[in-house]
């Protein structure tokens, strides 16, 4: 290789560096060497009385309500350091309960885990009904320099804590269904000034709030190419960024045996964090720290199910290091460099609801872990359930005559183009009451595929809906167009299937005229590729082609 | 702010006129060396503020880019010597090999394996091939010789697994 042909691939893979600002200097002409020494000792003093001043009025003012008990180790002179402990950890209690065939339920309570006893309390005093906020509902971050909690995720946090920045639906009042186009804006918290800073016909998805500003994606509304947006928040100056820049594709090089991956969060130092592998009992998995420069830390490695439990939910940074929340809601982590992976087992959550046939619980870290003892209130249940008895359960039906009908799935040469099946707009009526349909499907109808725009090897929500004309059973099958790999489907709690051979899944009730069906599952691709989904009823036979491809980011 | 806003002596102006025109060399080379904007931006500006405190220092004979060059070369391995993760040992685990037909894979590829070059490697790889510099000022930023400067680059090729002719001891 030439020295111009390697200096080529190096740029390409260094990049070029971005508009970046010019130094400045900071110091005073008296700061130079002779002065420098005196004036940096001043410096220290004002900054040393200023911390001073700063850390008694946090002592004072910047707690959550409810009660506050000192640390066990209280003194009248020093003040406890942002990282020290007894501290209580902000976080969304998410529980979820749901009944076959019914819609699930889901309650959110904002609290604090204390550290290290790990018992959870309820703030009684969290409330964010009092600012701004956006259509989509999710958990609350807490803000420590505020002291209170802000209706927004960590993601859309103000670096300082102090604003958020959440999405608009437009026309005031649609839903995803019905939008035209979104509005971004940002919150003052503290003034509870709320300014639109950018706004775009199709969807905003906002990504995340650094220190480089907000990044935020635009997605048309039916689907299509996803751009990243790069928006200054005091000026509202926006400039495309590159794909790169999202952290959750900022994902290290794949790991042997892996081709899946969660993504989980960004540190305060706006490093990635990721799960990489399968929750599937048994199987590999790693936690990793990705940096700027792509650079994969393991924070662990294990095998889903091990003794350890390590099965993480979401993150929070703060001074202590890098919490993680379990999604067994039996416990809250920390990890820091020096000291590894530390365990605080939780206690305090609320009692499992009555009459639910699946319940889930799950404590998501949403702010610092703040000096201190926390003592609030217990956590209630999500009511119980309205109509505990689940649904009659469908007739069966006899799946033979349609498992006997042949693939007509179309054949695709290794390296071949994926035929992708278009995406067509669907306008879906559902039953009063219901949350709604989605927009848009793969296929030619009256079954379509839905629920994702790009498709990723590894767990995700797969639909199938059917136009109200037809509504007897439908048989889905999956296979890889282009090799070899499978692609797992499944139900979910309040969609079961028949489970068939091969893979198959039997869906058997599909529409209810007037309104649409809508069955929400799951598909697993383990590799990468071209896959078609083949869907037969008595009177249907279609099938969509869709493209899988590397990773998978959480969802929302 | 820029440069020289608040510097209003002579000399100041001195060190603006002289240093200003090296700043994008300045953060280029640590956006090779550390790939993050936020930390290029600041090793640049503590290498500023370091190269304004030892300006008076400066010899009229000495080469004014390599000098203010090692100074943010310095300034970038001491950034990423700090770096809380680069102390982290990854797992026993298995790399997948890549895929050596997808260019952006292999552009990956590269990016890792150069940032897991020696940091005196690493930067004698970025100023050579991501700033150009001749042999001879790639020695002076590194305070070796040019030959010296060549023989490191070879090593560090060497270590990329690239084969580059002119570099050869040889060559």
């Amino acid at each position: 290789m030439r020295e111009d042909e390697f200096r080529g691939r190096l740029r390409i893979a260094l990049g070029e560096p971005p508009q970046l600002g010019s130094p400045v200097l900071l110091y005073p002409r008296a700061a130079r060497p002779g002065f420098l020494v005196h004036g940096m000792a001043l410096i220290a003093t004002t900054l040393a009385i200023l911390l001073i001043v700063v850390l008694v009025g946090s002592r004072l003012t910047l707690q959550p309500r409810g009660k506050v008990l000192p640390a066990s180790t209280p003194s009248s002179v020093t003040q406890p350091a942002p990282d020290s402990l007894p501290c209580h950890l902000a976080v969304n209690l998410i529980q979820e309960a749901v009944n076959a065939g019914q819609e699930s339920v889901t309650s959110s309570s904002m609290g604090f885990v204390n550290i290290p006893s790990g018992t959870f309390q309820v703030d009684p005093g969290a409330r964010v009904t009092d600012l701004p906020s956006g259509t989509t509902s999710g958990p609350n971050v807490y803000s420590a320099p505020l002291q209170r909690w802000l209706p927004a995720t960590s993601r859309a946090l103000s670096p300082d804590q102090r604003s958020y920045a959440y999405v608009r639906l437009l026309p005031a009042g649609a839903t995803l269904s019905d939008a035209t186009g979104g509005e971004l804006h940002v919150v003052d918290a503290a003034t509870r000034t709320d300014r639109m800073l950018w706004s775009k016909s199709g969807d905003i998805e906002l990504v995340d709030w650094s220190s480089a500003g907000i990044l935020a994606a635009s997605v048309p509304l039916q689907g299509g190419v996803r751009l990243l947006w790069r928006i200054n928040p005091a000026t509202g100056t926006t400039t495309q960024a590159p794909a790169s820049d999202d952290p959750m594709f900022d994902t290290p090089h794949p790991y042997s045996g892996v081709n899946n991956y969660i993504y989980l969060g960004t540190d305060a130092s706006g490093r990635s964090v990721f799960r990489l592998g399968s929750r599937d009992v048994g199987t590999k998995y790693y936690v990793v720290v990705v940096d700027a420069a792509h650079q994969a830390t393991t924070i662990y490695s294990g095998t889903a199910g091990d003794p350890t439990g390590l099965d993480p939910s979401g993150i929070f940074s703060d001074a202590h290091g890098l919490w993680f929340g379990n999604i067994d809601g039996l416990a809250v982590w920390l990890w820091t460099p020096a000291a590894g992976l530390k365990r605080f087992t939780v206690s305090g959550g609320p009692h499992a609801p009555v009459g639910y046939q699946f319940v889930s619980s799950t404590f998501l870290p949403s702010g610092a872990c703040v000096p201190g003892q926390f003592q609030g209130v217990a956590a209630s249940p999500v009511p119980p359930a309205t109509s505990p008895a689940p649904p009659t359960p469908l007739p069966a039906v006899d799946w033979s005559p349609l498992l006997a009908r042949p693939l007509q799935l179309p054949n695709v040469a290794p390296g071949a183009a994926c035929p992708v099946s278009p995406q067509v707009s669907l306008k879906i009526r559902t039953p009063p009451g219901t949350k709604g349909g989605i927009g848009h499907g793969y296929g030619q109808g009256p079954v379509y595929v839905s629920g994702q725009i790009t498709w990723y090897s590894g767990q995700q929500g797969l639909m199938v809906v059917t136009d109200p004309a037809y509504s007897g059973p439908v048989l889905v099958r999956i296979k890889r167009l282009d090799g070899t790999g499978a692609a797992a489907l499944g139900g979910s709690p309040g969609s079961p299937v028949d489970s068939l051979p091969g893979g198959a899944i039997g869906i058997r009730q599909t529409a209810t005229p007037p309104y649409w069906g809508q069955w929400f599952g799951s598909l697993n691709p383990s590799v990468p590729g071209c896959y078609g989904i083949q869907f037969d009823g008595t009177t249907v036979s279609d099938y969509a082609v869709i493209k899988v491809q590397r990773g998978m980011p959480a969802s929302g | 702010m820029a440069l020289g806003d608040l510097a209003g002596g002579e000399e100041d102006q001195t060190f603006t006129d002289a240093v200003g025109p090296l700043v994008p060399a300045a953060q280029r080379l640590a956006y090779g060396m550390l790939q993050n904007p936020h930390e290029c931006e600041d090793a640049v500006q503590e290498a500023t503020l370091k190269a304004w405190r030892s300006f008076p220092r400066l010899r009229e004979e000495s080469n004014l880019r390599a000098w203010f060059l090692k100074i943010v070369a310095n300034e970038c391995r001491q950034r990423r010597r700090n770096r809380w993760w680069s102390v982290i040992k990854f797992a026993s685990h298995e790399e997948a090999p890549p895929a050596a037909s997808v260019d952006d894979e292999t552009a990956i590829d590269l990016r890792q394996m150069i940032g897991n070059l020696p940091s005196e490697m690493r930067l004698a790889i970025v100023l050579r091939y991501y700033l150009d510099l001749p042999f001879d000022e790639v020695g002076r930023v590194l305070g070796v010789s040019g030959a010296a400067a060549k023989a490191r680059v070879h090593r560090a090729l060497v270590r990329l697994r690239v084969d580059v002719p002119e570099v050869r001891p040889d060559a």
